[in-house]
């Protein structure tokens, strides 16, 4: 499967959907699809496209644009090419169906992105603590507005 | 009044061979050397000098050291386990591999006790109880890993006992006596190994099983079990623990040296029978454990499913087939004369 | 307080819990295998149910804390998530950087990031190894012979970094130093000296009979599942799948290399381990060639402080699989998010599943564990 085809047929399946579809290397495939087409733009890309194997999800925290940007990086066994899927969700209310249920590679990584940025994941089976202390109450650690300052070293180090 | 010199003087005999040979003293000895024995033996197969810096190069001081360790620290017992049974097990347990090593015969006439002809029922009778105090001491503890470490014990030596017992039945008709001493004298012309091979084979993969040690270790399985149902017990606790560990092997190595391996018959180098008999048996033991550690660190670990299955399925029809064999040689081609 | 005494210690309170003679049994968290972290067995004495790994024991932030460096700083933080492999790790880092910074590192760094990190894979390797033998209840024979073989390379590496671990060799634009004269000698003859360790190895432990009755058939990976799960590293391509980030997506020196990708098809602890041992040996093969091939030529380019505002994504191979890191940056001189997926946060995921889908006996459990050569550090970041 080209790349070039694959974008020419996610934009003539979701349109106006597909925010962002580029491929700047080889083997490399970024798409950014709005969240309400999340679920069915992963099955396609599942289904028609063969990116079968989740290797990384997480997400990053854009406190001024007031949204999280999500990712998950799936590869194609069959062509050899990583894609990189992407949305927004609303800073203030992050909730997003978990895509676990079509990569189940993810469910881990998805797991520590609901922890450390606080994004919930419906559906998600497992949200329970994985990186972080049982009791952690302090915030989430990757969100932009998380502040170092308390955890620095006494010698002023990182 | 009990004339208690008296009595001393009139069984000077039975005294000595309880305290010092081949009673308390030498499982002692035994038992010291054997760790020491391991630690080099092992280390020099792992590329390693063992200790080296209590006690010259030869590291013998160490164990002193050890053993000063362990009666040194402090006893922890834990809270919910059972503390009567707990500490009672392991005064109990090194009892019995001590008393199974009362009826092997060490030179001619030299035995502990006789049992009246009886001596190699005996030695099973009381082998029997190894199990049964073991398991005490992993349900005593109270802690998962002992209790599993317990179970697998259990399992394992029904699986094992069984084609042991059966391997050297087959030595009780070649012989034709449960007498120990007489087993013995039989060999004076011929090892029993070699009549008796196949029920050798069985009964060495089984004596692996009864004393736990690799490939059969999977009581005290270190990879999952911490250390079986030794897990809870610390200080000199731990060290009685060892102490029987060591004094099952000495006591089930001595059983089969004794019925396969000819006991204390050897050429004679000293005048006196009693050392002479027991140069031999302390030679073959040597030869024996070193065989033991060889097979210990070249192994990996069975499952317990594959040891049982290994028991049930394959030795004991082995066993059973080797009393057949026994049978038909002995009666059939030799006219039941050996 | 009397609820509590019958409480510790008692294993037979969560029978109420769990029902008729299951355990909950806990491996950890002190250093199951190498590292902090924990392994929350459910078992009935012997099958084992369900297995929890409980990470985060050494957590660091990485993540976070490379948010607040520059992109030359970071490198610290990062090669400290696994010591025994960290020229690979660092790659991963390294690659991504040189990704968006937009440099190109010199011809000749990359031969030696190359031969560094093939000899990282073996040292790494050897380790995985050592501890799989001893998990399969070896005594610390196979373990100490593993020990003492990794010791001529860990030389070679001080000599030619100036540290046996952590040597913080790659830096973006090229590596620290070229490589000290009698260095690529040195590196033959103890090559050549290493194959035969590696025969005497697969001697001794590979093919040893009742090694293999512990772990054929067991925990097996089928290729299907292993690419659901996101296995990653040696135990992807035990199950049959063909990925190897050196051949799929080459980087440093690989694209110009020519060696073989380990598969194989079982897909057990014993294809794991195998693989393992085979790897080592295309380690020797590409090592050989990168000193033959090798260019000349400056080590080190000059590198931007500043990244335009984009993103990158580096795959790399670690010896426990495939490691990407995808840097967000937005112009600054530090990265604006950093995001790493190691191989074993992937590894332990397919642990987890292995018991949900065959049967696992408590025996098995260290060795599946082991034959993943996971790695705690890895997975906590």
């Amino acid at each position: 499967m080209n790349i070039q085809e694959a974008i020419e047929k996610l934009k003539n399946k979701f349109g106006e959907k597909i925010l962002e579809a580029s491929s700047p290397r080889d083997n490399r495939l970024y798409v950014k699809v709005s969240n309400d087409v999340l679920v069915e733009a992963a099955k396609y890309l599942r289904k028609e496209l063969g990116f079968d194997m989740a290797i990384s999800a997480g997400g990053t925290d854009y406190p001024k644009k007031n949204v999280i940007e999500l990712f998950w990086i799936i590869w194609s066994s069959n062509d050899n090419v990583t894609l990189i899927l992407k949305t927004d969700v609303d800073r203030e209310n992050p909730k997003i169906p978990t895509l676990r249920d079509i990569w189940l590679g993810v469910q881990k990584f998805e797991r520590e992105t609901w922890e450390l940025l606080g994004v919930e994941y419906e559906g998600h089976p497992n949200l329970k603590p994985l990186l972080l202390p049982e009791d952690w109450n302090e915030g989430y650690p990757l969100r932009k507005d998380f502040k170092l300052e308390p955890y620095r070293a006494p010698w002023g180090d990182g | 009044m009990v004339d208690i010199v008296g009595f001393v003087e009139a069984n000077l005999p039975i005294f000595i061979k309880i305290l010092l040979f081949p009673g308390l003293l030498f499982i002692f000895g035994f038992v010291i050397f054997a760790v020491w024995y391991q630690r080099k033996y092992l280390a020099r197969i792992m590329l390693r000098m063992g200790p080296v810096h209590c006690g010259k190069r030869l590291g013998w001081l160490q164990l002193v050291a050890d053993a000063m360790k362990l009666l040194t620290k402090e006893l922890i017992i834990p809270r919910a386990a059972n503390k009567i049974v707990f500490i009672v097990v392991t005064f109990l347990l090194p009892v019995i591999p001590a008393a199974m090593i009362a009826v092997i015969p060490f030179a001619p006439g030299y035995v502990i006790y006789p049992a009246s002809g009886y001596s190699l029922l005996l030695f099973f009778a009381i082998s029997t109880l190894f199990p049964v105090v073991g398991i005490l001491r992993g349900w005593a503890a109270n802690n998962k890993f002992t209790i599993i470490g317990a179970f697998r014990m259990i399992y394992l030596d029904i699986a094992g006992e069984i084609p042991v017992f059966l391997a050297s039945i087959g030595v009780m008709i070649w012989a034709g006596t449960y007498d120990l001493q007489k087993i013995v004298e039989l060999q004076k012309g011929m090892w029993f190994v070699f009549p008796q091979i196949l029920g050798f084979i069985v009964f060495f993969i089984g004596f692996l099983g009864m004393i736990e040690k690799i490939p059969f270790d999977i009581p005290t399985a270190e990879s999952e079990l911490v250390y079986g149902p030794n897990t809870e017990y610390s200080g000199a606790m731990f060290l009685n623990m060892m102490l029987s560990d060591y004094a099952n092997v000495l006591a089930w190595t001595l059983l089969m040296i004794t019925l396969y391996f000819g006991g204390y018959n050897g050429p004679t180098i000293f005048p006196n029978p009693i050392v002479n008999g027991a140069f031999w048996i302390i030679v073959k033991l040597l030869i024996a454990i070193s065989i033991l550690f060889t097979i210990m660190i070249t192994y990996a670990r069975l499952r317990i499913d594959q040891a049982i299955r290994m028991g049930w399925s394959y030795l004991l029809p082995l066993s059973l087939l080797n009393i057949l064999l026994t049978i038909i040689l002995k009666f059939f081609l030799f006219g039941g004369v050996v | 307080m009397s609820d509590m005494m019958v409480y510790r210690g008692n294993p037979f309170n969560e029978i109420e819990e769990l029902g008729d003679g299951m355990f909950r049994l806990h491996m950890g968290p002190q250093h199951p295998i190498s590292g902090q972290g924990r392994f929350i067995i459910l078992t009935d004495g012997e099958r084992v149910f369900d297995i929890e790994v409980d990470i985060g024991y050494s957590h660091r932030g990485t993540e976070k804390l490379l948010e607040h460096r520059t992109f030359i700083q970071g490198i610290v933080p990062v090669e400290r998530m696994v010591m025994i492999d960290t020229a690979n790790i660092l790659m991963g880092y390294v690659g991504a950087v040189e990704r968006i910074l937009g440099v190109e590192p010199p011809p000749r760094a990359n031969y030696i990031r190359t031969i560094v990190m093939e000899m990282n894979r073996i040292i790494s390797h050897l380790y995985a190894l050592g501890l799989l033998s001893e998990s399969a209840a070896w005594n610390p024979a196979v373990f100490l012979w593993t020990t003492a073989d990794r010791e001529p390379f860990l030389d070679l590496l001080e000599m030619l970094t100036g540290a046996r671990w952590s040597y913080s060799f790659f830096v973006p634009g090229g590596v620290r130093a070229d490589i000290p004269r009698g260095f690529k000698e040195r590196l033959l003859v103890t090559l050549d000296w290493f194959e035969k360790r590696i025969d005497v190895i697969e001697e001794a432990w590979i093919y040893n009979e009742l090694f293999r009755m512990r772990t054929e058939g067991m925990g097996v990976v089928s290729r299907q599942e292993a690419i659901e799960w996101g296995v990653a590293g040696p135990n992807l391509r035990a199950s049959g799948v063909a990925y190897d980030t050196r051949k799929n997506e080459p980087y440093a020196a690989y694209g110009e290399l020519d060696f073989k990708m380990v598969t194989h098809t079982a897909g057990d602890a014993y294809a794991r381990g195998w693989a393992r041992v085979e790897e080592m040996r295309v380690s020797v093969d590409i090592i050989r060639q990168a000193i033959e091939n090798m260019p000349d030529g400056p080590v080190r380019v000059r590198v931007p402080q500043r990244a335009k505002p984009g993103e990158a994504l580096f795959r790399v191979e670690t010896s426990r699989g495939e490691m990407n890191v995808y840097i967000v940056s937005d112009g600054k001189d530090k990265p604006y998010r950093v995001k790493i997926s190691p191989a074993s946060f992937r590894n332990f995921f397919a642990i987890e599943m292995i018991p949900k889908t065959q049967t696992v006996l408590l025996a098995d459990a260290p060795v599946l564990i082991y034959s993943f050569d996971p790695w705690f550090l890895d997975a906590d970041r």
